[in-house]
């Protein structure tokens, strides 16, 4: 279904944007008297300045004249062309008018057709995802529970912060382990947690979703400044980010415990 | 002779050093120095450079090395202040040069008043900061959008505690991309810009463009946006792939009938791609954006509401502490609209005061609309359409004061500076994210800082233009090496105002598209397609091969690999590019 959805999309912008790029036919014409004029003038231009370069021939220059003098009578027209168009453009709502009439339906159809397509595309992706929720038919092996993982994570965090917290003789060295268990939370933890975005919308809605990546995303933020703090040497910040990145995952929980209760 | 042990390394106690006047002081200096020489390149080359990157490896070498005590998210701080205020050297020079230009013909448009338009930047600048407020916990923590240059600024201020392999990583791709930047300076010109079948094989029109831009900077934007960038590539190919042929094919291009006088498909490709397709992905961007508003308001919703728990918990313990209070996005926004009113009121007499008053609300919810659109799209691809949404506030405001050019330029340079300024506060607060940084104390640094670079970008402009002949001139001709690009175009498309050709359908259509594409689950698709349709092919194809191989090695590799091999290589493409950039820059104004 996803893929027939794609083809709609893409049809559908296909064609929407090539009636939608369409000029009216009174404004290509003014484009091509203009045009015309450009380019004509520019070839003259061109070929003068060819011909005034020190080191053209005299054969050349013969030719250029020749071919000057050819484009001459071209030139001339283009000008009169030109000085036929009157000096105001085509009005707005003309063109608008003007190009809805001409190109309005297939515009439309296109339109129509992406809409269509997108439509197809949520409703494919709503069937996925309800299908992949852990315990669902599609699910993987390795799904991650959002739930359960947001529980393990934010023990894991707070664990390490007390450990920190019970650190009496501190240094520098000895950050270092602290910095490795921060670089393995926000790999093996928080991110298979944030990747859960979709799994997380099906579930509560784009609202809870919110209300879920909001404090789980400060949590985010604060591992990494606990791990810049200890890079930084300083180890007051790291275990007090430690403990507010610790903070941010309960209250997520405590979001995810408000969001349960008000669906059931 | 026997050398000293060194001294063991001893942990550092006090408060943890994050908004310091060192940090402060550096970031406001490096960020006034970068204006001033970035307005200059802008003038001269067409492009200015964001500032992220050269703060935070300055700021490395100053806080760290020479001072001894700096802690990353001091680094931080520095790098988030001079890149704010670095901001007004692309919001100035894309839009007031303009009026220099026009006035040449149009002297009546002469002699104006810098200071409106200093306070119009300034209140420009204010608005950018206080609209990203709500985006950040939207974006960042929610979309979890990737903003490559705030993985590669994150990569760069983390390097102290990488370890040897990351560092040595982010050398070599740092290396590889500086090598092939240098071999593409037209100076060495040992390969081109561009890849271009177009040019191998003459028989391939231009308006069917087979290229590759040389970018590492793109390939590795490319790497970090693996799948979630292919619709962007997607909407290049079916711009120029299928609907350009197709235009052509059935004569709905232009095509002034002198094929067999001189190549003209190239004019073609130039007409189809500035008539047909640019304004097309404008709609697409607008309409993609105004429905991604619409489909993510119950999150929207939640960041406000984390706001105001943030503007009522004071001093609690909470996480909710550490965001801005939502009272200084509406203070912010009401007083930034004020300030455009009397800079619009101040700038022309023309301007009545019912007409002040719209051109200022217009102003505030165009640029929250646009400052959206562009942190989105620089969240997605790191490319940000920041002329083209300036072109659509200066379009809109041309018309609501009757034509009024100062006053439309006015609100331009406040449009192009608050959604420049949008982008870039959002790609410092994901490098912040990255690094543990207090949003706050980002938001709070770059809101007090960033609107010096605004009289210093003004300034830099009103001084070059009296460089000239008779004291003026001084830019926007080829005698005077200041061609001023951004400005010709915005000079060029205010001339095609006055004489009413503003492409309604396609803006119209465009935004049709993208409030229906809105509807497939993908967050920010309509922004993609639109901007593809807004870039030439070569960039977003060389885009999509960074985006390609960053999922054929996902596929193959863990994550834990992604983040500790592709991460650092991508990040050093981008910072090579960019630095080598500026750096030949430079070389090249100093060679005159």
């Amino acid at each position: 279904m996803k893929a027939i959805a794609i083809i709609c999309v893409m049809v559908g912008v296909g064609v929407a944007a090539a009636f939608g790029s369409r000029n009216i036919n009174e404004v290509r014409d003014r484009q091509n008297t203009v045009g015309r004029l450009q380019l004509l003038g520019g070839a003259v231009e061109a070929l003068e300045a060819e011909a005034a370069e020190t080191g053209t021939t005299a054969e050349r220059k013969t030719a250029i004249a020749a071919e000057i003098t050819a484009l001459a009578p071209k030139l001339a027209e283009a000008q009169a062309a030109k000085a036929k168009i009157p000096p105001e453009a085509v009005e707005a709502s003309t063109r608008l008018s003007g190009w809805f009439s001409a190109n309005g339906l297939p515009f439309s159809a296109g339109v129509l057709l992406i809409i269509f397509g997108g439509l197809l595309a949520r409703r494919a992706d709503k069937t996925a995802m309800q299908a992949a929720l852990p315990g669902g038919v599609g699910a993987k092996k390795d799904a991650v529970d959002f739930g359960v993982k947001l529980v393990t994570t934010a023990a894991t965090v707070r664990t390490l912060y007390g450990v920190m917290s019970d650190v009496k003789a501190r240094s520098v060295a000895g950050l270092e382990p602290f910095k490795s268990q921060v670089e393995a939370i926000i790999q093996n933890d928080i991110e298979p947690l944030i990747e859960t975005k979709h799994q997380v919308i099906g579930r509560f809605g784009m609202a809870g979703f919110a209300q879920l990546f909001g404090p789980l995303s400060g949590a985010e933020r604060y591992l990494n400044r606990a791990w810049v703090a200890m890079v930084d040497r300083h180890w007051d910040e790291a275990q007090n980010s430690l403990d507010r990145a610790a903070q941010g995952l309960e209250d997520t929980i405590a979001e995810l415990e408000t969001l349960k209760l008000a669906k059931t | 002779m026997s050398t000293l042990p060194a001294p063991p390394e001893r942990l550092v106690t006090g408060p943890y050093r994050e908004i310091t006047i060192p940090a402060v002081v550096l970031g406001v200096l490096l960020g006034a120095l970068m204006t001033a020489a970035f307005v200059y390149i802008a003038l001269k080359l067409g492009f200015s450079m964001p500032g992220s990157t050269v703060a935070a490896i300055l700021g490395f070498g100053l806080l760290r090395g020479v001072l001894k005590n700096g802690t990353i998210v001091e680094n931080n701080i520095n790098q988030t202040i001079a890149s704010g205020v670095n901001n007004a050297s692309a919001g100035i020079s894309f839009t007031l040069p303009a009026l220099f230009i026009l006035s040449v013909d149009n002297p009546a448009l002469a002699n104006f008043d810098p200071v409106p338009f200093i306070l119009a930047a300034m209140a420009g600048t204010f608005m950018g900061v206080v609209i990203i407020i709500p985006l950040r916990k939207q974006m960042i923590e929610f979309e979890r959008l990737r903003f490559p240059s705030g993985i590669a600024v994150a990569a760069i201020l983390k390097s102290p505690g990488a370890g040897p392999r990351q560092a040595k990583l982010l050398m070599w791709g740092f290396l590889i991309a500086t090598a092939f930047t240098v071999m593409i300076q037209g100076e060495v010109g040992l390969i081109p810009e561009e890849l271009s079948l177009n040019h191998l094989i003459p028989s391939i029109p231009e308006y069917f463009p087979i290229a590759l831009s040389i970018s590492f900077a793109s390939i590795g934007a490319g790497l970090l946006s693996g799948m979630g960038g292919l619709p962007f590539v997607l909407g290049g190919i079916l711009a120029w792939w299928v609907i350009a042929p197709i235009a052509v094919g059935a004569g709905w291009a232009a095509d002034p009938g002198l094929g067999e006088v001189m190549a003209q498909d190239g004019w073609q490709a130039g007409s189809m791609y500035l008539t047909m397709l640019r304004p097309l992905g404008i709609g697409i961007l607008v309409g993609g954006a105004l429905a991604g508003v619409v489909a993510s308001f119950p999150a929207l919703k939640a960041a406000f509401k984390s706001l105001s728990v943030a503007a009522r918990s004071g001093a609690i313990g909470g996480n909710s502490n550490d965001e801005m209070s939502s009272r200084v996005l509406y203070i912010g926004l009401a007083a930034s609209a004020v300030a455009l009113f009397v800079a619009a009121m101040l700038a022309s007499d023309d301007v009545s005061v019912g007409q002040g008053i719209a051109m200022a609300v217009t102003g505030v919810v165009w640029l929250a609309l646009a400052g959206l659109i562009v942190a989105q799209a620089t969240g997605m691809t790191d490319i940000s359409p920041l002329s083209g949404m300036a072109l659509i506030a200066v379009t809109l405001i041309f018309f609501i004061s009757s034509e009024n050019i100062t006053a439309a330029i006015l609100v331009g340079v406040a449009v192009c500076m608050g959604i420049g300024q949008c982008g870039d506060m959002m790609t410092d607060l994901k490098s912040g994210h990255l690094i543990g940084a207090i949003p706050k104390r980002q938001q709070l640094a770059q809101f007090a800082l960033s609107w010096i670079g605004a009289p210093i970008a003004i300034g830099a402009v009103f001084l070059l233009w009296s460089s000239g002949p008779d004291g003026m001139n001084g830019f926007g001709t080829i005698e005077s090496g200041l061609t001023a690009p951004q400005g010709q175009a915005l000079a060029s498309v205010i001339k095609s105002l006055s004489v009413g050709d503003v492409a309604l359908e396609k803006y119209v259509g465009g935004a049709a598209i993208g409030a229906g594409l809105s509807v497939f689950p993908l967050g920010g698709i309509g922004v993609l397609v639109g901007l593809a349709m807004y870039l030439p092919l070569g960039v977003t194809l060389t885009y999509g091969l960074g985006c390609l191989v960053s999922i054929w090695l996902s596929r193959r590799k863990d994550n834990a690999w992604m983040g500790a091999t592709l991460v650092p290589i991508a990040a050093g493409f981008i910072v090579g590019e960019a630095l080598t950039n500026l750096g030949a820059s430079l070389f090249r104004l100093a060679a005159g």
